[in-house]
């Protein structure tokens, strides 16, 4: 964790290392907690615009109580909880925080659905998208909004240093590197709105369409290709500390399918708007590859 | 030759390959050099400007069966390999220009007369042994032998025809090929495989590889020859190279007809979302 990139913003102190502060987190009591909650309110910059938080869980009854706090800590101007298909006590941890507003949909609404969800009822400026699954401190989810509120509109995760070599990495890295390269976007590397922390600004809400947010990678080809400012803001490690389910792990799993789904649909999108333009050479193709069989073989 | 003793031996024969393009295969002297009247084996070798390695390949070419027939596709090539291939005693297709990337593997299907068609290249000198995998995959059935080479992965950002390979098969729901493609030699194919693509389609072998598997032909990774240690070292402009584009393009058209067959999510599944949940 310390050693990935991540951008500092002027007057932030170091952060902790994220291990030891989802550690702490998730170990101490209630009222061992307070002062470091108090802590990471007094290193947090405010922001300009309002945010609103977005959270989406399902059977999170462990870790959304704890990421709730920490969410409070950032000052939102509003918590939205979407929870589908809970049937342990997601709703009842997710009360605890007063100033939550909690959609509860008591069927499974599928994947990424609840982020739709919660944006459609959101208000504010900067729009900071949570998994219910995973307590993140503070001041690693501030980066995010920060990078909205200074004029980003889509502010991915970074997950670059987290991969292993190409000829190891699974079939949903894969997805994510080739979209990104499709979109003339290499320097994203392997960011995706698949994956959370992410924050969007309102202007990018409005451009992309909230429907569009069930299918994230559908979702992060329509902002390029609308020329919505997209980049790297935060680096969080959400691969280590993903719950492990059924349907998420293996090879082939349901997850993947899924997601290999998703960007098939983004795909489409990217060709429907220019072909295969940026890569054809257009009309000529025939005397386009005479050209390219010259020129490499140097005559 | 010396002989095998081990498998430990053959892995460090092959590693060793890449040194050796310029030498000869000498088991060439044991055959004939002339085509087979009959052929079972067609090997197509688009050539240009390869006259260092035209007999090396040929000659390599020749072993893969006895009722074999060699055919070289020469376009834009202005030293000898033409005369050299024909001194081999193979079918010589002479183009004046060059015929375009790829093109050359059409125009020498269009020939060809065996039930199971080879392809390679004029500048990968590789042996009989090698080649032998793939027209053995074809005859015990497979209708496409591909080369079980996936380039270099090692890096964590792979070169993008590396990528655009594997992401291919991935839409096409056969991860297992990994990023093994039409698009790399040495590959294989069965006569009924070819009546189906037609000749013309293999021009541009992402989509030829696309359609294959979208119509259920037994493609199948067969043997690994690892052609990038094998390959000349081209020239690149300002540090990228145009044939990069012209391949990413291939396999983006490769998607394109995927998903107009497939549908927008190329056939997988949309889990458990209700989509009429959010306007």
């Amino acid at each position: 964790m310390d050693s990935m990139p991540r951008p500092k913003r002027r007057g932030e102190s170091r952060p902790p290392a994220g291990r030891t502060a989802r550690h702490k987190a998730s170990r101490r009591t209630a009222r061992a907690r307070r002062p470091a909650a108090r802590r990471a309110e007094r290193i947090l910059a405010p922001l300009r615009g309002t945010l609103s938080v977005i959270v989406s869980a399902r059977n999170e009854q462990e870790t959304l109580q704890l990421l709730l706090k920490q969410v409070a800590c950032l000052h939102p101007a509003e918590i939205i909880v979407v929870l589908n298909g809970c049937s342990d006590n997601s709703f009842e941890r997710a009360r605890q925080c007063k100033e939550a507003t909690i959609v509860h949909c008591p069927a499974s609404a599928g994947h990424d659905v609840g982020r739709a969800i919660g944006a459609k009822l959101s208000k504010g400026d900067i729009l900071l998208f949570l998994d219910g699954d995973m307590v993140i401190p503070a001041p690693l989810l501030l980066p995010f909004a920060a990078a909205v509120d200074s004029g980003i509109d889509v502010a991915l995760n970074d997950l670059d240093a987290l991969l292993p070599p190409f000829g190891s990495s699974d079939s949903v890295t894969r997805c994510k590197l080739f979209l990104n390269y499709v979109l003339g976007r290499r320097d994203l590397g392997v960011s995706s709105m698949t994956a959370v922390p992410h924050a969007l600004s309102r202007r990018a809400l409005e451009t992309i369409g909230c429907r569009e947010l069930m299918v994230p990678p559908k979702a992060q080809a329509i902002s390029i290709l609308k020329g919505l400012r997209v980049e790297k803001a935060g680096s969080v490690d959400v691969i280590k500390h993903n719950r492990l389910r059924q349907g998420n792990t293996g090879v082939g799993n349901g997850v993947e399918q899924l997601i290999a789904g998703d960007h098939a649909e983004a795909l489409q999108e990217i060709l429907r708007h220019q072909g295969a333009a940026r890569f054809s050479p257009g009309s000529n193709l025939e005397e386009h590859r005479r050209q390219v069989a010259v020129w490499r073989n140097g005559i | 030759m010396p002989k095998r003793t081990s498998a430990r031996r053959m892995g460090r024969r092959t590693s060793r390959a890449a040194r050796r393009t310029s030498r000869r295969v000498r088991q060439a002297a044991a055959l004939p050099a002339m085509n087979h009247p009959e052929p079972y084996v067609s090997v197509i070798i688009p050539a240009m400007n390869e006259a260092g390695t035209i007999a090396g390949v040929i000659a390599g070419a020749r072993g893969v069966h006895p009722r074999c027939e060699v055919i070289v596709v020469v376009n834009g090539s202005a030293d000898k390999t033409a005369e050299i291939a024909k001194a081999s005693g193979a079918h010589v297709i002479f183009y004046e220009l060059p015929l375009g990337h790829d093109a050359g593997r059409s125009v020498g299907a269009e020939v060809a007369k065996g039930e199971i068609l080879l392809f390679t290249d004029g500048d990968l000198v590789i042996s009989a042994a090698q080649l032998r995998p793939f027209v053995k995959a074809v005859r015990r059935g497979a209708d496409i032998a591909l080369n079980d080479y996936s380039g270099p992965v090692r890096s964590i950002i792979p070169h993008p025809v590396v990528l655009s390979k594997h992401v291919l098969n991935l839409m096409l729901n056969r991860p297992d090929l990994k990023g093994c493609s039409m698009t790399a030699v040495p590959h294989a194919l069965s006569r009924k495989a070819l009546s189906l693509l037609g000749t013309s389609a293999l021009s541009r072998p992402p989509l030829a590889h696309a359609r294959a598997i979208m119509e259920g032909l037994h493609v199948e990774a067969v043997h690994k020859v690892p052609v990038g240690k094998l390959n000349r070292v081209r020239r690149k402009a300002g540090g990228t190279d145009p044939l990069q584009h012209l391949i990413v393009g291939d396999h983006l058209e490769a998607l394109s007809l995927l998903l107009e067959r497939q549908g927008d999510r190329a056939g997988f599944s949309d889990g458990s979302r209700r989509r009429e949940m959010v306007r």
